[in-house]
């Protein structure tokens, strides 16, 4: 049908179409070009402020200064542990799909004091950085399931994962994990919420929901054995970082105990930043909401008309 | 193969979300609908935060409705006078809806309005449409004739003030009217993630009574504009356009969109319609379950929005 009318009225009904969507095209091009443009501008300056502000020293000498990996040592005479992860940082790029981190360490024991004594024990903590959440409840409201009570809590790791190189219930007793803030359950602030004071029954509800919920997601990750000794002292341990952890940087904290004691601990911090294009988008996203949305309905359009010419002439 | 959401903040496989805006480009292009009512509760069935979908959406429309409202209005199938009243109505409704959507999720309450929304006006238009297809499907096998509309009738409509003449829709009506069905349309587009199709056809029709051969145009032109401009408030005040999730759906929906099309030519309308409408029936009947069915998990979790950087 349209191969008939086109070859009726000739020339000009095959020219017509198909520079009114030349048009379109380039108008499109144009508002999807000059958003992008002006998003690299944005993208650009926000950068080189970042770059002249003299507190924010340049990446690479930040990666290697140990005090700007927050690197934080405590030992008791004779004995300390050293220990450094294989990848300082974690890109968050399009294509991440979580990470692997992987620590190593070594015990450094002058005194000899293992000859006799009970082995040595490891555990590995990674932190994520703290988010605030809330928790809510459903209730059955005229035959719907409804949020209707909620709770927040304040400074909650948004991912925790503990590792150890025996089940650590062998290792210490609770009250050593509560004493030195180890394990997830010493770490969370009893929940709050707005209106009135929350029951203890329903304080306990909502923290068990929360951890339940954060080990279903993988955020929240308890592995025994999981940190292998090399020998008596290099040891190892791997941590799988999920896709669904909340970009933010990570600290690593390594324990050293033996027969209920603190031995030595060490502290470092693993940076985690979006990067490239992810970075840019959030950025836009989060700080140039209008461009954003102009830039996404302007590619939009460009997709939508492009479909429609690509389409219409392999039609023919 | 898996790609990061920058919005959505996770990571999601490529060809999920491909096949899925196929899948409804090849419904929405058999049907000739938008999908928005199909690809927005998909994408919260798949783990897409609402919010995120509903905005996403939104964007998606845009470029499955762009094309066609422009060959439309070459073809000046566009009450252009008409279709501005609406857009009017329609941002003002959008701005409204979009400030519903950040109140109610910051409470917490706004997947529960999503789901309410979605099992009325599905399980609304659903009915009515079987109903239809089904009464034609059967006077056609008696061989009556299928009546038309009838124009000329005067309804209420006809008594209210600024009253505005309508070349192209051969129609002298008040504006508010249209304006309100804009308004209501804007509101519905904001909260749902949908173009509103399915409410503005009907009421051009039988509230308006415009004729036929405009309403499709102009209801395109609407919609393009409409859902343009609810991306643009969505990404000021909720910041929940995910722009590489809504390149994915364009993808897939544009080629779905041709294969549908075609599809769509062999068979006959009142036939397409009852399988619309059980379409639409299935996915309210979804919706629903979420909402009526008890849970295995009472509690549910969220970080606070913008507590992020």
């Amino acid at each position: 049908m349209q191969r008939a009318q086109n070859m009726a009225s000739g020339l000009e009904a095959e020219r017509r179409p198909f520079s009114r969507y030349a048009i379109y095209a380039v108008v499109g091009f144009v508002l999807g070009a000059t958003a992008l443009a002006a998003a690299f501008y944005f993208w650009w300056s926000q950068n080189r402020a970042n770059v002249s502000q003299p507190s924010t020293s340049p990446a690479a000498v930040s990666d290697t200064t140990e005090a700007a990996r927050g690197v934080q040592r405590s030992y008791v005479e004779g004995i300390s542990v050293e220990a450094d992860v294989a990848a300082r940082s974690v890109a968050v790029t399009s294509s991440f799909h979580g990470a692997e981190i992987v620590l190593f360490g070594a015990i450094d024991d002058s005194n000899f004091s293992r000859i006799g004594n009970a082995p040595y024990d490891v555990v590995v903590a990674i932190q994520g950085r703290d988010e605030q959440v809330v928790l809510r409840k459903k209730n059955n409201v005229a035959g719907m399931w409804i949020n209707t009570e909620s709770a927040s809590f304040k400074d909650v790791p948004s991912f925790y994962a503990l590792q150890s190189s025996r089940p650590l219930a062998e290792i210490a007793g609770s009250a050593f994990y509560s004493k030195h803030n180890i394990g997830i359950e010493n770490l969370l602030s009893s929940p709050s919420n707005g209106a009135g004071a929350l029951s203890a029954a329903e304080r306990k509800g909502y923290a068990e929901a929360l951890l339940r919920l954060k080990k279903k997601n993988g955020l929240y990750v308890e592995r025994e054995n999981s940190v292998t000794f090399n020998g008596r002292v290099l040891f190892r341990s791997t941590i799988d970082l999920p896709p669904s952890v909340l970009v933010g940087n990570l600290i690593a904290r390594v324990y050293l105990i033996r027969d209920e004691e603190m031995l030595a601990s060490y502290t470092s911090k693993i940076r985690m930043e979006r990067q490239g294009l992810m970075r840019l988008m959030h950025q836009l996203a989060f700080s140039h909401q209008l461009l954003y949305g102009i830039l996404a309905v302007a590619l939009a359009a460009a997709a939508g008309i492009g479909a429609s010419m690509v389409f219409r002439k392999s039609g023919h | 193969m898996n790609i990061y959401l920058p919005i959505a903040e996770m990571s999601a496989n490529i060809f999920v979300f491909l096949g899925m805006g196929g899948a409804v480009g090849f419904l929405s292009g058999m049907f000739g609908v938008g999908g928005g009512f199909l690809m927005t509760p998909l994408l919260i069935f798949s783990g897409i935060p609402p919010a995120v979908a509903v905005g996403t959406e939104a964007a998606q429309i845009v470029a499955s409705s762009a094309s066609g409202a422009i060959a439309q209005y070459r073809r000046k199938n566009v009450d252009i006078k008409m279709g501005v009243i609406l857009l009017v109505g329609g941002i003002m409704g959008s701005m409204v809806g979009v400030q519903v959507v950040k109140i109610l999720r910051a409470q917490g309450q706004f997947e529960l309005l999503v789901s309410i929304v979605y099992v009325v006006f599905l399980g609304l238009i659903g009915s009515l449409m079987l109903i239809e297809s089904l009464n034609t499907m059967r006077k056609a096998k008696a061989g009556k004739q299928v009546s038309a509309r009838r124009p000329g009738q005067h309804s209420w409509i006809h008594g209210l003030p600024y009253k505005i003449r309508f070349h192209r829709s051969k129609l002298y009506i008040s504006a508010v009217p249209p304006l309100l069905i804009g308004i209501l349309v804007g509101f519905m587009s904001a909260i749902m993630g949908v173009g509103g199709g399915f409410i503005i056809v009907p009421a051009m029709i039988y509230l308006l009574r415009m004729p036929t051969s405009v309403v499709v145009g102009t209801s395109l032109f609407q919609v393009v504009f409409v859902t343009a401009a609810t991306t643009i408030l969505h990404a000021i005040t909720n910041m929940n356009v995910d722009i590489v999730l809504a390149l994915l759906l364009m993808a897939g929906g544009v080629i779905g969109a041709q294969f549908g099309a075609v599809a769509g030519e062999k068979l006959k309308g009142e036939q397409l319609r009852f399988l619309l409408a059980g379409l639409v029936l299935l996915v309210g009947v979804r919706m629903g379950w979420d909402l009526f069915i008890p849970p295995e998990e009472l509690y549910s979790l969220s970080g606070i929005a913008g507590g992020g950087h």
